[in-house]
């Protein structure tokens, strides 16, 4: 039997009266049960019921209120009635009625959407068994006392045999492999996991199963796990995939199973695609202790295990090995980070500043509406006196006001919702790359239950912000006052002072907000004048991924690369192409450490760092980077040449300060270790990687036939727009290596704009908020100066008639308007610094108290203070004397 | 007390002459007068109308046996009463004088010219 629908079932069970319930509800739910009544239809007989049984009788007398009273429902027919009575008020005034509503549904609106990011930001749990016991163990340095991210494969070994706290201790590492059979060669994101990575998420497979323990050990069966999109796009969803064997770098796998949709893994890395089992080879490492390599190391904390219980016993472990490995362990912790919390500690203050600024724009929306609410009731003053008079309590008087506002802050919650989905809508379109591919749950952005409850929950909250003054103002004692009066006057000195006071609380909101946002967008402004250091305009950027079982031959990778670089660079329209390891603003990057030979004042382990750069000859030309000293790599750089290196200008200055850098020798790896001793032949402009705003970091360039690495990118400067050389450039490569994917396909420009995305979409948004936030204030001036001056027109008639000037008015109307928009904006200039210096570590090249973002914002307020006063002011001038005193 | 019926009561008290006694119940009449007249009516506006038609003596009814389909709840049954039949066939006389005479058709056909009021 089909459920019955709950919602309006309940709504007839708590609205009608007992025996009527069971009537309609006994009709409806048979009228379901037969088939002859949809959902919909269900919903509309049960509310029309409800509106039926509910509509006061005019044939119904007292006696009859008094039984309904005994059955105990007078207080939800109060409630309807106040209801009912408000929809026809808000029916009768469109124009408030539509002004209150746009102003509530801007505010609600913004609000909803900024919840609904943070919520997919910070507040969803990742969708495992139990998030929050899955952590991160992150390598620590007791030095510099910062975490990385990572751990070395050692200590994840040992972490893991000796721990009691941890239910499992599993690992990961990167892999792009490329997936042959089928129509074109494909790179997948894929990862190694240790078998028991499933498990230790607690999330089963969709289809078929995870890893068995065996296949986690060397030897084992070469098997993968998809990712539902992967299945999906490059399977068709066929289900008999499992048992299927699919070519992973030139090596058969068994599919044994498909991960379900909301399956993500790794998370704030690229998400995978396929996982296959890490056969770590534990002797052989714990054997050769000095090449091991790092890995992301990822546990589950027992279930009834705290997690400081478990980083105590973390620290025991690291204490115990660097006395035992005082080689490699030596200043080495490790530290626990709830894995949802990762993003913690990077979330700049960007996304709190801009919901902070949403908050602002619905208190200001709910002023404004509290000043609408304000002006109307004193021209209800009347109505409610009447009421008053004939026996209404001043309670009735006070809930029938609040139910008016609860109206409109319904109505604008719905249309604020509305308003949040195109929104949001509009951000899910324009998300950068890297967002999409990395940032967890963010396919669930969106209105959802949580989103809805929010946006509710900040509904009533504005009602009873707006409607609590103006309801208890209008219902005070003081109405008998309202039947005494002659209509035209009203709203007494207490309502004017409120309502002044409400109109300079906006004003100074919003120069907060003006200046917030000026100073946002000029910092955004002058990071996009920063020069990157090279020349992003008409340059094509691609990667591409070399397996391992095809070119594990150092000598086959500098062939290939060599050959493409060749091949494309003699395409018509390519004016220069190059490779490296790792394109600025490709978001990757790669470092290590080094010292200059023949200096002593760094001691083993206290090495300074550099990001290291592989590139083919023509890299420096391809992104016009300038070279300051010394040579480019040529064809004497080959792998049996002399090893070299170029550095760059920020390397230069940090360490041969009064030093001529040509000639000197830099040993890489730690001290003592098994690095190569290289010699430097030139020295390059910097390069800014990740940001614009960060200052350059310094950098040594190697040449690709001395080290070349399995992965590079592309760059090819072209002489049109970029994109339309991407088929003919992926063509010559496939003409080297027919099996050869290419990804990752961008022009560099977007790269480049793609890391300003953060400060573009934080000054975007602060400029939108504080232009609706203008939009309020002006609104808010405009209707308290325009209301005084149709409460003054008589005595403006009287004025005039004793022989003041119009222009007298004029000048009285705007100095009383302009004083609330210079006390507003003074008190916000006061709150502006402070928030201002709150800001200040995420602005660039501007500073906290920027004297043009002042001056702007107050030069900009008082204009349109100015023009919000003049229309009012001019029809105060214009008062006809003898029409204003007739009235 | 009005001495008269509307024209949903009436609809009501010709339903409850339609049906018999054990199907003069909610979901019938309203099925009934949904298939006569093509009009959807809420169920709360009929028990209102009943409701009403009882307190003046035209209807009575009493309470069925709970019904699985209805989970659980009873069935409120309906009968015209004496009071009820005489209101209705007045009322409808009354309507029959009314329109005696009056040639409908014709005027739909060719309408009075406005004007002439």
């Amino acid at each position: 039997m089909k459920r019955t629908p709950v919602l309006p079932s309940l709504l007839l069970r708590s609205l009608l009266p007992a025996d009527a319930y069971e009537c309609v509800a006994g009709d409806l739910e048979e009228a379901w049960h037969n088939g002859s009544l949809s959902r919909a239809g269900f919903w509309r007989l049960a509310m029309a019921s409800i509106v039926e049984c509910r509509r006061p009788r005019l044939q119904r007398t007292h006696v009859d209120r008094d039984s309904d009273r005994k059955r105990g429902d007078s207080l939800m027919r109060t409630i309807l009635q106040d209801f009912s009575y408000g929809a026809r008020l808000m029916r009768r005034n469109p124009g408030f009625t539509a002004a209150a509503v746009a102003t509530l549904a801007l505010g609600i609106g913004a609000n909803t959407a900024l919840f609904s990011i943070l919520n997919v930001l910070t507040l969803k749990p990742l969708a495992y068994r139990e998030p929050d016991h899955v952590v991160f163990v992150r390598e620590w340095s007791h030095r510099t006392q910062t975490a990385g991210f990572s751990l070395s494969v050692l200590d994840f070994i040992e972490v893991s045999r000796r721990s009691t706290t941890f239910e499992y201790v599993t690992t990961y590492s990167y892999w792009s492999a490329n997936l042959t059979g089928g129509s074109t060669p494909e790179r997948a994101q894929a990862y190694r996991v240790t078998a028991d990575t499933f498990d230790m998420l607690g999330v089963p497979a969709a289809l078929g199963r995870g890893f068995l323990p065996e296949e986690g050990v060397p030897g084992g069966r070469r098997v993968v796990v998809l990712s539902h999109g992967l299945w999906q796009r490059r399977f068709g969803s066929d289900r008999s995939v499992i048992g299927r064997d699919i070519t992973l770098d030139g090596h058969p796998h068994t599919i044994v199973g498909v991960m379900p949709a909301s399956f993500e893994f790794p998370v704030f890395n690229f998400k995978g695609e396929l996982w296959v089992p890490w056969q770590l080879d534990m002797q052989a490492i714990l054997a050769d202790r000095g090449s091991a390599s790092s890995s992301v190391v990822v546990a589950r904390i027992r279930p009834n295990v705290t997690m400081s219980a478990a980083q105590a016993e973390i620290d025991t472990i690291m204490q115990r090995l660097e006395t035992e490995h005082p080689d490699t362990n030596a200043g080495r912790g490790a530290r626990l980070t709830e894995m949802g919390r990762l993003d913690d500690e990077s979330a700049g203050p960007g996304i709190l500043i801009v919901a902070a600024t949403a908050a602002l724009v619905l208190l200001l929306a709910c002023a404004n509406v509290a000043n609408l609410l304000l002006a109307r009731g004193v021209s209800r003053q009347r109505e409610l006196a009447v009421r008053a008079a004939l026996g209404a309590g001043r309670v009735r008087l006070v809930t029938q006001l609040m139910s008016e506002g609860v109206l409109l802050a319904v109505a604008g919650g719905v249309a604020g919702l509305f308003v949040a989905y195109l929104a949001l809508n509009a951000l899910r379109a324009s998300l950068p790359e890297m967002v999409v591919t990395t940032q967890p749950n963010i396919d669930t952005l969106g209105i959802d239950p949580m989103t809805l409850a929010y946006a509710a929950g900040i509904s009533l909250l504005t009602s009873i912000i707006f409607g609590v003054i103006p309801a208890v103002r209008a219902a005070s004692p003081m109405l008998q006052e309202g039947l005494k009066e002659g209509a035209s006057s009203g709203g007494g000195r207490g309502t004017r002072r409120l309502r002044a006071a409400l109109v300079i609380a906006e004003v100074s909101l919003s120069t907060i907000m003006l200046v917030s946002a000026g100073l946002l967008v000029r910092s955004y402004q002058r990071q996009q004048h920063v020069n990157p250091g090279f020349d992003p305009d008409n340059v094509l950027t691609m990667m591409i991924a070399l397996p391992d079982y095809r070119y594990s031959a150092p000598e086959a990778r500098t062939q290939f690369f060599q050959e493409s670089v060749g091949r494309i660079s003699s395409l018509a329209g390519v004016e220069a192409a190059a490779f490296v390891n790792v394109l600025p603003f490709s978001t990757y990057n790669r470092g290590g450490v080094f010292s200059v030979e023949g200096r002593t004042d760094v001691e083993r382990g206290q090495e300074p760092s550099a990001d290291i750069r592989v590139i083919s000859d023509r890299y420096f030309d391809t992104m016009r980077i300038p070279l300051r000293a010394g040579r480019t790599f040529d064809t004497r750089d080959a792998a049996a040449g002399a090893r070299v290196a170029i550095v760059n200008e920020a390397l230069v200055r940090r360490h041969f300060k009064d030093q001529d850098p040509l000639g000197q020798r830099l040993k890489l790896g730690r001290i003592g270790g098994p690095g190569a001793v290289v010699t430097i032949i030139g020295v390059s402009g910097s390069v800014h990687h990740n940001q614009l705003s960060e200052q350059p970091t310094p950098e040594i360039y190697f040449p690709l036939a001395q080290s070349p690495p399995p992965m590079m990118m592309l760059a090819a400067r072209t002489s049109t727009d970029p994109e339309t050389y991407t088929d003919a450039i992926r063509a010559e490569i496939l003409a080297v290596d027919p099996a050869q994917p290419v990804y990752h396909v961008k022009p560099m420009s977007r790269l480049v704009g793609d890391s300003l995305a953060a400060p573009s979409f934080s000054a975007s948004l602060m400029g939108l908020f504080s232009g609706i936030a203008l939009m309020l204030a002006a609104i808010g001036i405009y209707g308290v100066v325009s209301y005084a001056v149709n409460q003054q027109r008589r005595e403006f008639g009287v004025r005039l008639a004793l022989g003041a000037r119009p222009r007298d008015l004029l000048t009285l109307v705007l100095r009383r308007g302009l004083l609330l928009v210079a006390t507003g904006i003074t008190i916000g200039m006061l709150c502006a610094f402070g928030v201002g210096r709150a800001l200040a570590n995420i602005l660039y090249g501007v500073g906290p108290a920027d004297p043009v973002t002042f001056v702007s914002v107050t030069v900009t307020l008082a204009t349109v203070g100015l023009a919000a006063c003049c229309i009012p002011a001019l029809r105060a001038s214009r008062t006809e004397p003898v029409t204003a005193l007739r009235e | 007390m009005r001495t008269y019926l509307g024209e949903f009561e009436q609809l009501l008290l010709l339903a409850l002459v339609h049906l018999s006694d054990d199907e003069a119940y909610g979901t019938r009449i309203r099925s009934e007068i949904e298939a006569r007249t093509g009009r959807t009516v809420s169920p709360g506006a009929i028990y209102t109308a009943l409701d009403r038609l009882e307190q003046r003596g035209l209807v009575a009814s009493r309470l069925g046996d709970p019904t699985p389909s209805r989970g659980g709840k009873r069935k409120r049954h309906y009968r015209l009463e004496p009071a009820g039949v005489q209101l209705l066939q007045r009322t409808q006389e009354v309507l029959a004088r009314m329109s005696q005479g009056v040639p409908l058709a014709r005027l739909l056909r060719a309408p009075r010219d406005s004007g002439a009021l």
